[in-house]
């Protein structure tokens, strides 16, 4: 019982980090067909930006200010290259992001160096909040939390309440007739672009401190984002937000189990496998070597019996 | 006279006063100096290169020739190393060194390998000035490859001798990256620990994905639950710091032992989170020189800081381009056999204490230190994070243990 | 004439890269070389997939990395003497294990094109490549797994022990693989499968199936990217997880994409530019990485169809303009070009020097000269360069707009 308290609670914790950096991707992706594989490099940049600020002022300055910044780059960044690449097609907008990918961190490294940057918790929120099973959380935990939280909920509310957000949702499943209507698509588009890259520009400024804030931070993400806005389906905030969690339980879930097939067999009453020859580690494998494959794998499988993901409303 | 033998003359006399003029003696250091492994490879790029400098500054070798340093960037790829070896060769360099990355240090040992096997007339000398992976004094050892710094399992024989030391340890749990350090590190930890401290148990040994582990509170979980007083890992990097970061923040007050702890900036990213639980077991700490009451190596070690604004974190580094000098003028040649029969079984005495490159492997033995992070008496602190290291146990060169029984054929 | 033009080209080319070794290129050219065929037969099987079928994959590395390990291990055999079959033919090895691969991986993910199916090509390379870690006993691990390619068996006799003489076996295959490939996309499947890219809906109602033609094509590009692996472990003669990962798979979707994806030799070209760029950039400056990627962004923003695209364009652009107005438009932009060109790439090189070289004091090599990076000099002469390129830019683009407009909207 406490290990399943721990796994949810846990999986909740990192599951929201994630959906902070997918819900952005998934609003570009969906509205634009961009796979933004810079968007990692926005996260860092908020993480940066964040640090550069919270040690001319301080932590909250940061906060407010260093999504904004990453925002007002993003737009700039939409409307004078990605709008001009959209003409050429998916695979150059996917190129040019790419290549943005590249120079952001070129970027990074020239301005704040090699090495790790020390952008640190903020000492008010330092301390031990609660315990789950013996595993203390601290406050900065709750704290990322209620702003992943406070996050999902006014993105929802600016979806479904406002005008902009109405013509995203028409322009998520009709293009083509937004157009029609005499909207102003591209103008919606950078929009979209500056305020997806900021909610990632914000998942920087929380996640950096507690993470490790360096040049190879955006990297390190690695592609892990676009399972979780892909597996959640095209189009689909929700399907984000459902993906994120199922996949920050599943990782806690299967470090915390142990055994490997020897151990299965031998509980069989069966004798313990001769390792030797090629694959011999199979026996040894235990489930917390798969946690990070894992996603992939279920992605995969549900790619191949649904493709429009888990609550798509359309496939591409 | 004809003007054949005024040629033939000609090219004497230049080919004498060429040898007559002080020379250089080139060295390839190929590493990563650009993209996401540059922060590595740019610091040791400054190691070596001070190395050579501080030879040079002190004469020179044989009749004032000088050690000059040529870059290859490999970006970290196996290919690009093997590239940039074919093209440090065709500028006539035999003499390459190279560390950062275990993966591409056995690519360009093979490379040299082969390289020497297909033209023994003309051989090639590697200098590996620090990699982890104990198989390269072992089954891969060759007689023109070199190594200058202790392997991961010569480090782990001295923080086990710290662990055999602290009673109040009593179950250790061992967690490391899922490849070929992260298994030295566990297989040693374990059998020296059941032959210094039987008592000890292994409550623990698990192994994580390398470098895709964001979120190691599950892992911090285990270890919580396992009550254990001491985590051994040999984990560097990101991986390191964010260990630390979540065991930190989750309330585990185990000690860590660690190889990795001092350098690359994990100081800065863990930061006072580690104070007092960290060990490190590393050749150098910013504190030895004060220690051992070396003026020498203080002002080292201050020389480096003002130049390249870094902390020196690689003494071994400086120490292989001494010994390379000293071999050079001990055999009084720059060819690579020359300085390979002169490095062999060569003593040293370097900045830390004596050190002696042992003949059978081509494996240096020099000083190891295992020390605590902390704010308590600290004169030279690590990074500028105001905590700096403390010599907690010194192992000096005779006490090394290493069981390699690997034996360089000479060529 | 534009056919005959790039037929000479073709010709050319080849025999500059078969009478280089001859004329006493030096072995890091050799390996460059080489390098360049293997990328090249990589690129151009790739485009089998994105250019012709559509299908655009995030995972071409694994099937590389099939064809590296399978060769690797054949290599050995035969050195062994178990598998008798000789050195030239290994590459039919690859092909098998490209092939074999493909078709496992092509009938759970060739349903769909698009994003579906690039996604499942990217979960696959990651669930190869984190296999490919967790099995040291298959892959290596870290080390990898190495091989010696002097087996004393081939046809012609030859060792493969140099260099040159492992370049000429590389070529041979890759000229036959390009040479292959480029006929596969003339029969009728290569036609079909231009259909099925362009409109599958159309192509089912033919009486075809989508399905297989993607298959058929998935197959293809894998045969070739396995001999491309094969070329790989005949020329490094080691490998290890790495060469499955993303960063190829990366690698060849730029190159082939530069090259220009709707030209058959366009991968070619693309392979050439690219991995001459990657190799010799470095070797020129430590900024290369951010002018590589800025160039990359240039050329995606600028040259939709690729470099060559410029290189076909270009007589249309002749004849269009006559020579005299050719020059004419050279004369105008070339200049201004070149002024902001040299300007950025000063402050760039000033700014790398100060932030990444180690020691910022030291001068700066810029050009034919040296600089002082501390003083105000150099960054005035290259903020003053590119401002005023740039201020002329502006200013007559907005001259030029209107005449644009009057002449029909070509320029």
């Amino acid at each position: 019982m406490d290990t399943f308290i721990f796994v949810l609670v846990n999986g909740l914790l990192y599951g929201m980090l994630l959906f902070m950096l997918s819900s952005g991707l998934t609003l570009i992706f969906s509205l634009m067909g961009v796979l933004n594989f810079a968007h990692a490099s926005f996260y860092m940049l908020g993480a940066y930006f964040a640090y550069q600020l919270a040690s001319f002022g301080s932590f909250w300055l940061g906060l407010i200010l260093a999504p904004l910044l990453v925002g007002c780059l993003g737009a700039a960044i939409e409307r004078f290259g990605l709008r001009i690449v959209h003409k050429h097609g998916h695979v150059a907008e996917l190129l040019f992001t790419f290549g943005l990918a590249y120079l952001i961190e070129e970027l990074v490294r020239l301005i704040w160096g090699r090495q790790p940057v020390p952008y640190r918790i903020p000492e008010s929120l330092d301390f031990t909040l609660f315990s789950v099973s013996g595993i203390d959380y601290s406050a900065y935990r709750a704290f990322m939390l209620l702003i992943a939280v406070a996050m999902f909920i006014s993105v929802l509310l600016l979806l479904k309440r406002t005008r902009v957000g109405l013509m995203v949702q028409a322009a998520l499943s009709h293009p083509d007739v937004l157009w029609a209507m005499g909207h102003n698509v591209p103008r919606l588009f950078m929009l979209v672009f500056g305020g997806g890259v900021a909610l990632a520009g914000l998942a920087g400024v929380i996640g950096g401190n507690y993470l490790v804030t360096e040049p190879g931070m955006a990297q390190q993400m690695g592609t892990i984002l676009f399972v979780i806005v892909v597996f959640g389906g095209l189009g689909s905030l929700l399907g984000a937000f459902l993906a994120s969690l199922i996949i920050g339980i599943t990782q806690t879930l299967m470090v915390t189990m142990d055994g490997t097939l020897t151990d299965l067999i031998t509980s069989l009453g069966g004798a313990a496998p001769h390792a030797t020859g090629m694959f011999r580690e199979i026996w040894t494998i235990a489930p917390a070597n798969l946690a990070p494959v894992f996603p992939y794998l279920l992605l995969v499988i549900l790619l191949i019996v649904r493709p429009r993901g888990l609550l798509g409303t359309r496939e591409s | 006279m004809t003007f054949k033998s005024i040629l033939a003359a000609t090219v004497a006399t230049g080919l004498l006063a060429s040898t007559a003029l002080a020379d250089t003696i080139r060295i390839a250091h190929i590493d990563p100096f650009s993209g996401a492994f540059s922060n590595v490879g740019t610091v040791n790029g400054k190691h070596v290169q001070f190395g050579a400098d501080m030879v040079n500054a002190a004469g020179g070798v044989l009749d004032g020739d000088t050690l000059e340093i040529v870059r290859f960037d490999n970006k970290l790829s196996a290919q690009e190393t093997v590239i940039a070896f074919q093209e440090a060769l065709d500028q006539g360099i035999r003499i390459v060194t190279q560390a950062t990355s275990s993966g591409v240090a056995l690519a360009l040992a093979d490379a040299v390998k082969k390289y020497n096997r297909r033209n023994p007339d003309d051989p090639v000398l590697y200098l590996n000035y620090g990699s982890a992976d104990p198989s390269l004094t072992r089954d891969k050892c060759d007689y023109f490859m070199f190594r200058f710094e202790a392997h991961s399992g010569m480090k782990q024989a001295a923080a086990t001798d710290q662990i055999a030391k602290d009673d109040s340890i009593k179950k250790v749990y061992i967690i490391g990256q899922d490849y070929g350090h992260g298994h030295e590190v566990s297989r040693y930890t374990k059998e020296m620990l059941a032959e210094k401290r039987p008592d000890i148990e292994i409550v623990g040994d698990e192994f994580h994905p390398f470098g895709s582990v964001k979120d190691f509170t599950p892992y911090i979980a285990k270890i919580l639950a396992s009550e254990a007083d001491a985590v051994v890992t040999g984990n560097f990097g990101s991986d390191l710091s964010l260990l630390i970061k979540a065991a930190n923040s989750a309330g585990l007050d185990a000690k860590f032992f660690t190889q990795y702890s001092g350098t690359f900036g994990t100081p800065t990213a863990i930061g006072e989170a580690g104070e007092g639980r960290i060990y490190d077991a590393a050749p150098w700490h910013p504190d030895v020189p004060v220690e051992q009451g070396n003026a020498d190596a203080a002002k080292m070690a201050k020389d480096f800081e003002a130049k390249y604004d870094s902390d020196l974190y690689y003494v071994q580094i400086v120490v292989q381009m001494q010994m390379l000098g000293e071999a050079i003028n001990a055999a009084g040649s720059a060819e690579p056999a020359a300085i390979a029969a002169a490095m062999e079984g060569m003593s040293f005495d370097g900045p830390t204490g004596a050190m002696q490159m042992r003949a059978s492997d081509h494996q240096l033995f020099h000083p190891l230190f295992v020390s605590v992070f902390t704010q308590d008496g600290i004169t030279n602190d690590s990074e500028d994070t105001g905590l700096g290291w403390k010599t907690v146990l010194s192992v000096d060169a005779e006490h090394l243990s290493d069981d390699s029984t690997c034996q360089v054929e000479k060529p | 004439m534009k056919r005959f033009v790039i037929f000479l080209a073709c010709a050319a080319a080849l025999a500059a890269a078969l009478l280089l070794p001859s004329l006493g290129a030096g072995r890091f050219v050799i390996v460059m070389l080489t390098q360049l065929a293997i990328m090249a037969t990589f690129a151009m099987s790739y485009n089998v997939n994105l250019g012709q079928t559509g299908l655009l994959s995030f995972g071409h590395a694994v099937y590389l990395g099939a064809g590296v390990f399978a060769s690797l291990y054949l290599i050995t055999a035969i050195g062994e003497g178990t598998v008798p079959l000789p050195l030239e033919f290994v590459p039919l090895g690859g092909a098998l294990a490209g092939f074999i691969l493909a078709a496992i991986f092509g009938l759970v993910s060739v349903r769909r094109a698009g994003v579906t199916f690039a996604m499942i090509s990217l979960g696959l390379a990651e669930l190869f490549v984190a296999a490919a870690m967790l099995f040291p006993s298959v892959f290596g691990g870290e080390q990898g797994v190495s091989t010696d390619r002097m087996v004393d068996y081939s046809l012609t006799g030859m060792g493969y022990g140099r260099p040159q003489e492992i370049y000429m076996l590389v070529l041979v295959w890759a000229v036959f693989s390009v040479a292959a490939m480029v006929f596969l996309s003339r029969t009728p499947l290569g036609r079909l499968a231009n259909a099925v890219r362009d409109n599958p809906q159309r192509v089912e109602y033919l009486g075809y199936t989508p399905y297989w033609i993607r298959f058929a094509q998935f197959c293809i590009a894998g045969t070739f990217a396995g001999v491309a692996g094969s070329l790989f472990a005949l020329t490094y003669e080691i490998a290890n997880a790495e060469v499955l990962g993303l960063r190829t798979s990366a690698n060849v979707l730029i190159a082939t994409y530069l090259g220009g994806i709707t030209y058959v030799l366009g991968p070619v070209v693309g392979a050439l530019v690219v991995t001459l760029l990657e190799i010799n950039l470095a070797r020129l400056t430590e900024a290369w990485l951010f002018y590589y990627g800025l160039l990359f962004i240039a050329i995606i923003l600028f040259a939709p169809r690729g470099l060559t695209g410029i290189l076909m364009d270009t007589p249309d652009a002749v004849r269009r303009a006559g020579w005299g107005g050719l020059a004419k438009a050279l004369l105008r932009w070339v200049p201004v070009v070149f002024l902001i060109a040299a300007g950025s790439v000063i402050l760039v090189e000033l700014c790398y020097h100060l932030s990444n070289s180690f020691d910022p004091r030291e001068p700066l090599k810029l050009f034919w000269t040296e600089v002082n990076a501390q003083s105000w000099t150099p960054w005035t002469v290259g903020a003053v360069m590119s401002i005023s390129g740039l201020a002329w830019l502006a200013v007559n683009r907005r001259n030029a707009a209107p005449r644009r407009a009057q002449k029909g909207g070509t320029s």
